[in-house]
């Protein structure tokens, strides 16, 4: 089952950003720790329901700029610093609600899986996240081509 | 939709309730306190999300300082032999507490007789120099309160799902 888990978030994520950042994005090895050097930011959401957890997306403030341009249409450089945190708050939201049904799918299941939280956005440079949760935890590491990004999940069954 | 003022209320009722009652605290105000400047030396953001037919999320920020003594506090043990993952643990702890109050007291308000959200689990974020942002539409209600020589920052997100209104 946990390898469907993070099958499912790399599946999930290589979804979104072709469909709504048209960007392609493949999985790379991911190397035990998220590294980003730099100012980087974080857009997580929580879920609650027959399951609990997070979904969160790790990249540079530079990549998340370029998600903004590409999600709005516009010049990176014309984006404000809250249209890039709405940008990244909104891609993974999407990466929750896809993954969720998914799940849904997977499990075979008539009810919603769980419902989701709004996103938080943490954005600095020094700082690392730890979801507090007795389950396994699962990290995928994503490029595509000049930058690299990450997303994670943490999940139990209630 | 729940006023500012309203919000403020019950977050710092739930804030209140989870000193006294979990860790023999009573916390304080000072008048107009926006927290001061937490984010330039080493602290801690513990965060809880809210999904149902309300959604947002609670989070409490301090200094490594005021975590320590929250950890000593909750945890029973002497400030300096705390190790960060106590801090983690006992941080999300009360973020988790935290956000279980407030969802009672907000029930109750709510008096609709159907859980108002149920919340995800608890995330700790630790370092210098970063922010946590909500996002606009959900309101961003902030309260401070003392806690021994520092300050603890609650901010609370919560709109009302577009499917139950």
């Amino acid at each position: 089952m946990e390898k469907h888990f993070s099958e499912l978030i790399v599946n999930t994520t290589t979804t979104v950003f072709k469909s709504m950042v048209f960007m392609d994005v493949k999985e790379i090895e991911f190397e035990g720790k998220i590294d980003i050097p730099g100012k980087h930011v974080t857009a997580m959401v929580g879920f609650a329901g027959v399951y609990m957890g997070l979904t969160a997306i790790h990249c540079s403030i530079e990549f998340a700029r370029k998600i903004g341009a590409s999600m709005l249409q516009m010049d990176s450089s014309k984006l404000t610093n809250e249209d890039v945190r709405d940008a990244l708050s909104e891609i993974s939201n999407m990466i929750a609600g896809h993954f969720k049904a998914e799940l849904a799918k997977m499990l075979d299941a008539e009810q919603q899986v769980f419902e989701q939280s709004v996103p938080s956005v943490i954005s600095g440079e020094d700082y690392e996240t730890h979801a507090i949760i007795d389950a396994p935890h699962y990290y995928a590491a994503f490029s595509t081509g000049k930058d690299i990004f990450y997303v994670e999940l943490a999940m139990k069954k209630v | 939709m729940i006023s500012e003022e309203i919000e403020k209320m019950l977050l710092s009722k739930s804030i209140e309730n989870v000193f006294k009652t979990m860790m023999g605290y009573e916390v304080s105000y000072s008048d107009n306190d926006e927290g001061g400047d937490i984010s330039k030396h080493e602290h801690y953001t513990a965060t809880i999300g809210f999904a149902g037919g309300w959604n947002g999320f609670v989070s409490i920020t301090c200094s490594t300082d005021t975590a320590k003594f929250i950890t000593s506090l909750l945890l029973g043990l002497d400030s300096t032999k705390v190790t960060c993952e106590d801090i983690r643990d006992a941080i999300g702890e009360v973020a988790n507490m935290v956000g279980g109050r407030f969802k009672s007291l907000f029930s109750e308000l709510q008096n609709s007789g159907k859980e108002v959200f149920k919340m995800s689990i608890p995330s700790v974020i630790q370092g210098i120099e970063y922010n946590i942002f909500a996002p606009a539409d959900s309101g961003n209600t902030k309260v401070v309160v003392n806690v021994k020589d520092g300050k603890l920052v609650a901010l609370l997100a919560l709109q009302e799902d577009s499917n139950s209104k």
